[in-house]
């Protein structure tokens, strides 16, 4: 939401109420992919007055104050600095996107590749990926 | 160059698919909207910038160069920009927007009419431009003699001048039409995305790029046949004769 959170939304469920402006990611993107998986888990019908085309675009309207609620990873929330707050959703409707780190199997820099992956592992990478609300896997 | 993208398209058209593909609800949704909001936007152009490109071309003000670039500016702007621009002069925070809301109710983003200002916004300059070169570029001994024999103004405008710059009138109406119906980022960025009210089909195929290329194809073929029926027909009868 928009800091002050102006339409006073509490959960999941308000994203059906039709006099808030509610967007979303659009269908095929993954932030609104996952953010659909929420609201099918949480029973909700989202009263939809737009469906970005990505993540920053539903960020910037949100960030504006010219959208009440949207869908967006945790991460964007704390990037997005002080323009907008968010809630955290309950356990059992919530959904996690995962990355994975790898090797290439052809890298130019095997070491170099290898000694990145254990620093991002490493309890400091943790700690940078925590600051950023990347939780750990 | 002009051709062979519009090749490469035909080539990816997945031809069996397509009849079911064009007459998708979102597909008619989207070019229903397109219709209507392109052709509001040319009419309201019309309404606004005929008196504009009057004043630009015949009255000489202090500031009249920084107007015409103001007006102009829309045709070299990034409509991402334009979108921006619009949401803070009419978005509820807006300079504009928020006063409105509180006065009426009526919020332009994420609506048809937040559409059609973006399509105005774009596709206005065209009109003016080209309306302007033309009342710039005719003889007003026609104008003047027809004053003289004792016309109104306003008969003189309907009667003398509109006749005149009726060929440039309507390229111009043509040009802002084609300029809105292609519109996206001040679309996208101003009014939202929105099956049925604020999706039109360049936002449809965008969106169908991410997740659906077929039916991407489909509605960028359907696009390309609409525009390509509506230039035709108008250019043949109106460009060509003077």
């Amino acid at each position: 939401m928009p800091s002050g959170n102006p339409g006073e939304v509490t959960g999941l469920s308000d994203l059906a109420r039709a006099d808030l402006l509610v967007g979303l990611c659009a269908e095929g993107v993954p932030c609104g992919d996952l953010g659909r998986e929420a609201l099918a888990n949480a029973g909700v019908d989202p009263s939809i007055d737009t469906n970005e085309p990505d993540v920053r675009a539903l960020l910037t309207k949100l960030g504006a104050d010219e959208l009440d609620v949207g869908i967006v990873y945790e991460t964007d929330v704390r990037s997005a600095g002080d323009r907008v707050e968010g809630i955290d959703l309950p356990a059992a409707d919530n959904v996690l996107a995962t990355y994975p780190i790898a090797q290439l199997v052809s890298a130019p820099n095997p070491a170099g590749a290898a000694a990145f992956i254990a620093f991002v592992r490493s309890a400091e990478g943790r700690r940078i990926l925590d600051g950023h609300g990347f939780g750990a896997p | 160059m002009f051709v062979v993208p519009l090749i490469g398209l035909v080539g990816r058209t997945p031809w069996r698919r397509l009849p079911e593909l064009v007459t998708s609800d979102v597909v008619l949704d989207a070019l229903r909207l397109s219709l209507v909001t392109s052709s509001l936007a040319a009419l309201i152009s019309l309404v606004l910038g005929v008196p504009l490109a009057w004043v630009l071309a015949r009255v000489e003000f202090p500031g009249r160069p920084l107007v015409r670039a103001i007006v102009t500016l829309p045709m070299v702007l990034p409509p991402v920009v334009g979108g921006a621009a619009l949401l803070f002069a009419f978005g509820r925070r807006g300079l504009v927007g928020g006063p409105l809301e509180s006065a009426t109710g009526f919020l332009m983003p994420f609506s048809m009419w937040g559409v059609v200002a973006a399509n105005v916004f774009v596709a206005m300059p065209f009109l003016v431009v080209t309306v302007e070169g033309a009342l710039a570029g005719m003889d007003t001994r026609y104008e003047h003699a027809a004053a003289g024999l004792g016309a109104s103004r306003l008969t003189v405008f309907r009667r003398v001048t509109v006749p005149m710059i009726a060929p440039s009138l309507r390229a111009g109406v043509v040009l802002a039409w084609a300029r809105a119906l292609g519109e996206f980022g001040a679309t996208i960025t101003f009014a939202g995305n929105l099956q049925g009210r604020t999706q039109t089909l360049p936002l449809a195929v965008f969106v169908a790029l991410e997740s659906d290329r077929d039916a991407a194809v489909a509605m960028s073929l359907v696009l390309v046949a609409v525009s390509l029926v509506v230039l035709v027909t108008l250019r043949d009868r109106w460009w060509t004769r003077p």
